[in-house]
């Protein structure tokens, strides 16, 4: 047989393949529609929830707006930037509030976090939280659902107020801080869907954390509700080492489409993860791990960071940007190729990239120094010392219901 | 409203989108699963079409955006990829053939698709939307955002490779296993 007769035998083959019918009824596929939270009656709801809360997007938006221009006003001389001394003076009242250990643990970020407190009160997009921003309070994490099924980790910047309200401490647990906040965080006004509180219960021990899920749950009714069900409980509760979900009489849960399923490791590979930029319907802009996949290093992370993995997220990293990665065990050092002149870029892609630098070495468990870069004071960061440490990602206003 | 614009595109489509995304995840329960989120994209985005394409090739799109960001995601689903569909409940296209050869074109067509896993993604999505859902070249050049010659050209390097896996699945059948001399 020739090789005409094997290419036609082959096409009408293919053009024989039977077709594959979908068995379920269509009243099954719309009753499933109508079950999902981003679809249907439950978002004409959560519409219907977001006019009763304009008040409170405006009074979010209001309180942004004076400290972008109460910092601005002040400097008259520099507008937009924070003086050194006012940066000084904040870490210096900041550090006599702190006990002594405190105090040590911050001696080394001293400088840097200073200037990023400049940063978050000025009008750079900020895409980190870093411990100075939540001076002698704390930060909420939290998971929350995009409208594309997608879990974008957020950091709700809990004022000292807010706890004292709450009864809570700088010393609370974050599942402290969930109970007391999740059900009244308004997702739809942050500009997400409905997903907390979760349907469970926790319990903590020490570093371990269980979930007790709900008869009612409805987290394994797809591969992409499970999805998101698992990122968030990543994304919001980072600070333990292990979660174990579990049904109501605390076995193992299973879900259909996995089985039993085994306890998550939080400090482990699973969430070393490069972050990218997620962009909402709305243009609003955060930055994500893509759908948590990890990288085996730091090194190869930022690798990955220059390539867009798919259609949802797009690189930080500029793709033409050459650099080379040194690590110690704590520290790794990026050098850029060419100098990188961060006045030449735009100041929310710069933010974007040092932002997601300091947050995929964070999820290593790294600091991260950039040489090679100027100027060597920008926007309030030092370069002469590591970046600060992130706390948490797409630091956000408290909005409640 | 919604209800509507759901019960319009189940009529158009819903069998023809399911095909594609059963044959590309070779998965039933993995391809309800996408075909949900195809509707839960399509009935949001649906407002917005502009009619710039047709609802056809708009709504297949959407199902190879879905499928891309599933096979981008596998890792995590690996451990319940293994199913596949039910031949026996399917109908071949050539009813007028004999029980011998149905058969043999069954036992063709599934080593065809166990071979496709070994296509690139995009050699899958061409082979399926041209030869399984029957699409144009200039349909799924606009699905897939490609000219018409790189779809011909992905469809040319895709039948080559699947005739060179074929050719070579056929030598390991007919050569008895164990070490040669």
């Amino acid at each position: 047989m020739d090789q005409k007769d094997n290419n036609d035998k082959l096409e009408e083959l293919l053009r024989s393949m039977p077709k594959q019918a979908d068995y379920r009824s269509k009243e099954e596929i719309l009753e499933r529609l109508k079950q999902d939270d981003r679809n249907f009656e439950r978002r004409v709801q959560s519409r219907k929830k977001k006019i009763r809360w304009i008040p409170g997007i405006v009074a979010a938006a209001a309180l942004l707006l004076l400290a972008i221009l109460i910092p601005s006003l002040m400097n008259s001389g520099s507008p937009g930037y924070q003086s050194a001394e006012q940066a000084e003076s904040e870490t210096t009242s900041q550090d006599k509030a702190q006990t002594a250990e405190d105090r040590s643990a911050d001696n080394e970020l001293s400088k840097a976090p200073a200037s990023e407190s400049a940063r978050f009160m000025k009008d750079t997009p900020q895409y980190a939280a870093y411990p100075i921003d939540v001076q002698d309070s704390k930060v909420l994490h939290l998971g929350l659902q995009d409208a594309q099924a997608v879990s974008i980790p957020i950091s709700i910047m809990l004022t000292k107020d807010q706890l004292d309200e709450k009864g809570l401490t700088e010393s609370s647990t974050d599942l402290e801080l969930y109970n007391a906040f999740s059900e009244e965080i308004d997702e739809s006004a942050l500009g997400f869907e409905q997903l907390h509180p979760l349907d469970a219960t926790f319990e903590e021990q020490g570093d371990e954390l269980k979930v007790y899920l709900n008869v009612s749950h409805k987290y394994d009714q797809s591969s992409a509700t499970q999805e998101v069900f698992f990122h968030s409980l990543f994304q919001t509760f980072p600070m333990y080492k292990t979660i174990a979900i579990l049904d109501t009489s605390g076995k193992p849960a299973v879900f259909d489409q996995i089985g039993t399923l085994e306890t998550l490791h939080i400090d482990g590979y699973e969430t070393q993860t490069p972050y990218y930029i997620y962009k909402q319907e709305s243009g609003k802009e955060f930055l994500s791990p893509n759908f948590m996949q990890p990288a085996d290093s730091f090194k190869s992370a930022l690798s990955e960071m220059k390539k867009k993995p798919n259609d949802l997220f797009e690189p930080i990293i500029p793709k033409g940007l050459e650099f080379t990665v040194s690590s110690t065990d704590d520290v790794a050092t990026v050098e850029f190729k060419n100098k990188l002149n961060l006045d030449s870029m735009d100041m929310k892609e710069t933010s974007q990239l040092i932002d997601g630098l300091a947050l995929t070495a964070a999820s290593f468990g790294i600091q991260v120094q950039l040489t090679n870069i100027e100027p060597l004071d920008w926007n309030g960061l030092d370069f002469r010392e590591h970046l600060p440490v992130p706390i948490g990602a797409n630091p956000m206003p408290l909005i409640v219901q | 409203m919604e209800d509507s614009i759901f019960h319009h595109l189940y009529e158009k489509y819903h069998q023809d989108v399911f095909n594609f995304l059963i044959y590309l995840t070779k998965n039933r329960q993995i391809a309800e699963d996408l075909s949900h989120e195809v509707y839960i994209k399509a009935i949001r985005a649906y407002s917005s079409f502009e009619g710039r394409s047709s609802e056809k090739t708009w709504l297949f799109a959407i199902a190879k955006n879905v499928s891309i960001d599933y096979f981008r995601k596998t890792t995590v689903r690996s451990k319940y990829d293994a199913s596949f569909f039910d031949w026996d409940r399917e109908q071949l296209k050539a009813t007028e053939a004999s029980p011998e050869q149905k058969t043999l074109n069954k036992n063709e067509m599934q080593t065809i698709i166990e071979l496709l896993d070994h296509c690139t993604l995009d050699q899958q999505h061409v082979i399926i939307m041209r030869f399984f859902n029957d699409l144009s070249i200039a349909d799924t050049a606009e699905i897939l955002g490609w000219s018409d010659g790189k779809v011909k050209t992905t469809q040319h390097r895709a039948l080559k490779n699947l005739r060179s896996k074929i050719e070579v699945a056929d030598m390991e059948r007919r050569e008895p296993s164990g070490p040669k001399r």
